[in-house]
């Protein structure tokens, strides 16, 4: 069943992960099993204005744990500290820290260590700029740009252009990890997080890399996402939980989280005698955007999931699982639906389907890798989680959505789906490696 | 490891050049006025701006802004942004140079979302089509670079009340009285969409944000997929605009806006010793990219090949550049062993350039570590000089200079190099253009935070 395409395997030697459900990837897992989710009301901010105001939000990240230079913290927003946490932990689980006391033999060098993230908006805090703004405002109340130039904006503080670039971030984790290799970010919804992974795969795969740090982190939950996800109509502004291929479902719920994995090929793994968890074995993007609803073409989802079998040299019946994009809008799932029917035609009716966002909710450039690092446990320990919010499942689907509890089942090949609302998609297939 | 193992020997060409800049809309007239030392820059007419401590911008001239929006009515009435409609006008200018589309009769918009059809392109042997699929071009796609979040306060200024704070929950209830041109209504994957959608380019498709390495990064993700055989052709570059509120304050609030109040075409100096700071600019810079058996059975024009991409990080400070340019050199290392050329055969580098201080002389460090003897034979030169620092864009204009200088030898001067600077002290091109055979060329891009790309372009033989 080995592809051409794959040389020399390109294996997950370390994940971290930061949701709703937990700092890190077990506390997170351990949740999911036992059913809960992380909706929760918004109170970060005064939400009650808007339509939907719960969010799957995180906490509990040990901030102060995180060797942040106090020179930048000032320009380190949440989902900094989401990159920097998730980054942090896939390091150290696989030893592919600089310090040569470490990493023993295997030493990497820090220009081969290769970084790629899909990251979300970067949103302002109204805050940092009331003050200039205040100051510009004449007397009946409106901008008096004058003011503005001549003197209000000098409030801004002059560090603060930097926090608004989302590469600002991703270059403090390469600081703090001291990353000098292939690189790049892009942004700012699922696929984008996906594409990421991707450039991680082939970074190693084409040996420009020796191992790579890739995945995403979503944005703050703040009043701008929140009104640029209004915009986008994708919100459950009813109940405010996310309810993945459910007949009941109205919508999303926006989530913050960051996962990140370290990849490398599987001989780089060995010679440095570090554990592996999965292989990345196929990968596709498409684009195709439905005219009427902010989401992809089913022709899109499906396009990016068969050439992504094609790349692994996989049919669809060996696939045991696929993960989802399942964001609970009516008619992004209806779509992806029926693009699993369709590439999966003949063995739909055994094929299980997870999503995460009913319980994590939708962490957009965060929740491919997050589903990576889940599908790793789920490969290990051969427990699918039930999906939150599924029951009682659409009347039209006809593969299995698990909804009342978590299902055992030995699985050995995993397809992820991530789209945009722009009408971006990208699948890729895990694989155990024995 | 050491050698970088390409899988396979696909080769990458450059097809289609387009550009919507200060200097004009189209690559003709920025390439003309560019060799004659002919300046994009000005004096800002950004609309109640007049405080403004930046003065000199490379703005779109009003008549070409007219035109670009007369040429997409239908996008121009939907999208707030400018950038949106510079990145429209630049992909359908190089896939009309590309001979993708076609050029004879203008085109309706509602004819144009019919991409399969008027696309008049044939892709043999390179459609993937899936059982399932029925998009037509699944091997073409889009990326673009994607700028800044931000660009006006309407939007805090609309719903602070008298007593100065935020009124979160009237926002809440009125999110969708934002400002029109508020960017926070707009995804930075909206332009790379809008492009394939209209195009009907349904391969991959992404935005790159990494500040003003974003274009350079852009191209060079495009030329990985189609060298790879992931893709076989690619619409990459980028376009953006910070000629607004946020944007005019913001490189003044970081020390690197170019506040100097002389006479505006003059005040972008790169590697001069009196250099002051960047200038801004503003447009889009896109290109065709193509494998090269699809472009010859096509009949194609071929500008030149893209041989290399290489992208570092300093890890230095994410407040500035590292002054040694480490990262800078081993950028374009990488590029050069990934373009499999020796150093020796780059006769032109298009510099990052930017006119301030620190990145000029770390450039010039950079480029003396990785070339040595030869640094002294080859001619660098900075196209901000000319039209500004189009900031997460600027990698695509001056990847489009830099195809056109290897395809037609011939270098666009440097302007406004008149004290020279001991730390500077390269052969810069000063005010005149310069005929020499160029071989190799390489485009450089450095992004704020310490990220750097470089691409490495040669002649198609």
């Amino acid at each position: 069943m080995q592809s051409e395409f794959m040389k020399d395997k390109v294996v997950i030697t370390g994940y971290g992960l930061v949701s709703s459900l937990g700092p890190n990837a077990s506390d997170t897992w351990d949740a999911l099993l036992s059913g809960r989710h992380g909706v929760r009301p918004i109170e970060n901010f005064d939400a009650r204005g808007f339509a939907c105001k719960a969010a799957a939000q995180t906490e509990g990240i040990d901030i102060a744990g995180l060797g942040i230079h106090p020179r930048d913290a000032r320009i380190m927003d949440k989902h900094s500290h989401m990159l920097l946490k998730a980054a942090q932990d896939a390091f150290k689980e696989a030893g592919a820290d600089l310090n040569p006391a470490l990493a023993g033999d295997g030493v990497l060098s820090a220009d081969k260590i290769g970084f790629f993230a899909g990251m979300g908006m970067v949103d302002y805090n109204i805050g940092d700029l009331m003050s200039a703004t205040v100051e510009s405002l004449n007397a009946e109340g409106n901008l008096d740009y004058d003011a503005f130039y001549s003197g209000a904006y000098q409030d801004i503080y002059p560090l603060w252009p930097l926090s608004m670039l989302n590469n600002i971030s991703f270059c403090q984790v390469a600081i703090n990890l001291g990353i000098k290799g292939e690189n790049t970010v892009f942004s700012p919804h699922a696929d984008s997080g996906a594409c990421a992974i991707i450039e991680g795969f082939n970074a190693v795969r084409e040996g420009r890399a020796q191992a790579a740090l890739a995945g995403g982190v979503s944005e703050k939950v703040s009043p701008l996402s929140l009104q640029r996800a209004s915009w986008f109509e994708i919100l459950n502004n009813e109940d405010m939980l996310c309810r993945p291929f459910g007949s009941e479902r109205a919508g999303t719920v926006l989530g913050e989280g960051c996962g990140m994995i370290v990849l490398e090929s599987l001989s780089s793994a060995k010679r440095r005698q570090v554990p592996y968890f999965a292989a990345v074995t196929g990968y596709a993007c498409a684009y195709g955007k439905r005219a009427d609803f902010n989401c992809p073409t089913s022709g899109a989802v499906s396009q990016a999931m068969e050439q992504a079998l094609g790349k692994a040299g996989l049919k669809p019946s060996d696939i045991d699982l696929v993960i989802a994009h399942g964001d609970g809008t009516h008619a992004g799932d209806k779509n992806e639906m029926e693009a699993i029917h369709n590439s999966f035609s003949d063995c739909a009716e055994r094929l299980i389907v997870y999503s995460s966002k009913g319980a994590l909710g939708h962490m957009l450039a965060g929740s491919p890798a997050v589903d990576v690092i889940l599908g790793i446990y789920m490969l290990r320990d051969g427990i699918i989680p039930a999906v939150c919010g599924a029951l009682p499942p659409d009347k039209d689907v006809r593969f299995n959505v698990a909804g009342t509890g978590p299902v055992k089942k030995d699985l050995k090949r995993v397809l992820i789906n991530a789209t945009s609302y722009e009408g971006q998609c990208a699948s890729m297939v895990i694989e155990k490696v024995d | 490891m050491g050698t970088v193992f390409v899988m396979n020997k696909r080769r990458v060409v450059i097809t289609g050049l387009g550009m919507a800049t200060s200097l004009g809309l189209e690559v003709g007239e920025n390439w003309r006025k560019a060799l004659a030392g002919v300046s994009g820059i000005g004096r800002l007419t950004y609309a109640q701006a007049g405080k403004s401590a930046v003065q000199a911008v490379g703005q779109v001239k009003e008549a070409d802004r007219k035109r670009i929006q007369d040429a997409f009515p239908e996008e121009a009435a939907n999208e707030g942004e400018s950038r949106t409609l510079f990145a429209l006008w630049a992909a359908n200018e190089a896939l009309k140079d590309a001979g993708l589309v076609n050029t004879e009769s203008r085109v309706k918009s509602q004819e144009l979302r019919v991409g399969t059809e008027y696309l008049n392109f044939k892709l043999p042997n390179s459609e993937l089509r899936t059982p399932n699929s029925k998009l037509s071009f699944s091997r073409c796609g889009v990326v673009l670079a994607a700028g800044l979040g931000i660009d006006r306060i309407e939007d805090i200024q609309r719903w602070t009340g008298r007593d100065g704070k935020f009124d979160y929950q009237r926002f809440g209830m009125e999110y969708r009285e934002v400002h029109r041109e508020s960017l926070v209504r707009n995804n930075s994957n909206r332009p790379s969409a809008l492009i394939a959608e209209k195009f009907g380019l349904n391969g991959l498709n992404g935005a790159i944000t990494t500040a003003c390495a974003s274009a350079s990064q852009a191209i060079g993700t495009a030329f990985r997929a189609i060298r790879r055989g992931d893709a076989d052709m690619m619409v990459a570059g980028g376009a953006d605009s910070m000629i607004n509120p946020v944007g005019l304050v913001f490189f003044v609030l970081l020390g690197a806006a170019n506040t100097s109040t002389d006479n505006p075409e003059e005040v972008c100096r790169p590697f001069d010793r009196k250099r002051g700071g960047l200038v801004m600019g503003e447009g889009a810079g896109i290109v065709v990219l193509e494998e090269e058996s699809h472009a010859l059975k096509r009949g194609a024009n071929i500008y030149a090949e893209v041989a290399g991409y290489g992208t570092t990080m300093d890890a230095y400070q994410v407040t500035a550049p590292d002054p040694k340019g480490e990262g800078a050199e081993k950028s374009m290392r990488s590029a050069l062993l990934d373009a499999n050329i020796p150093p020796e055969e780059i006769d032109y580098i298009n510099a990052h350039g930017t006119g301030t201080k620190l990145n000029d002389a770390a450039e010039t460090l950079a480029i003396k570590s990785v070339f040595k003897e030869h640094a002294r034979k080859l001619c660098v030169n900075s196209s901000k000089s000319v039209i500004g620092h189009l900031i997460a864009a600027s990698g695509g204009p001056e990847f489009v200079f830099t195809a056109l200088s290897v395809n037609r030898d011939e270098i666009h001067p440097t302007l406004n190099l008149k004290t020279p600077d001991p730390k500077c002290d390269l052969d810069y091109v000063p005010d005149v253009k310069r005929a020499r055979t160029v071989r190799a060329a390489i485009s450089n891009s450095f992004g704020f935070g310490g990220q750097n790309a470089s691409l490495v372009v040669k002649k198609y033989r």
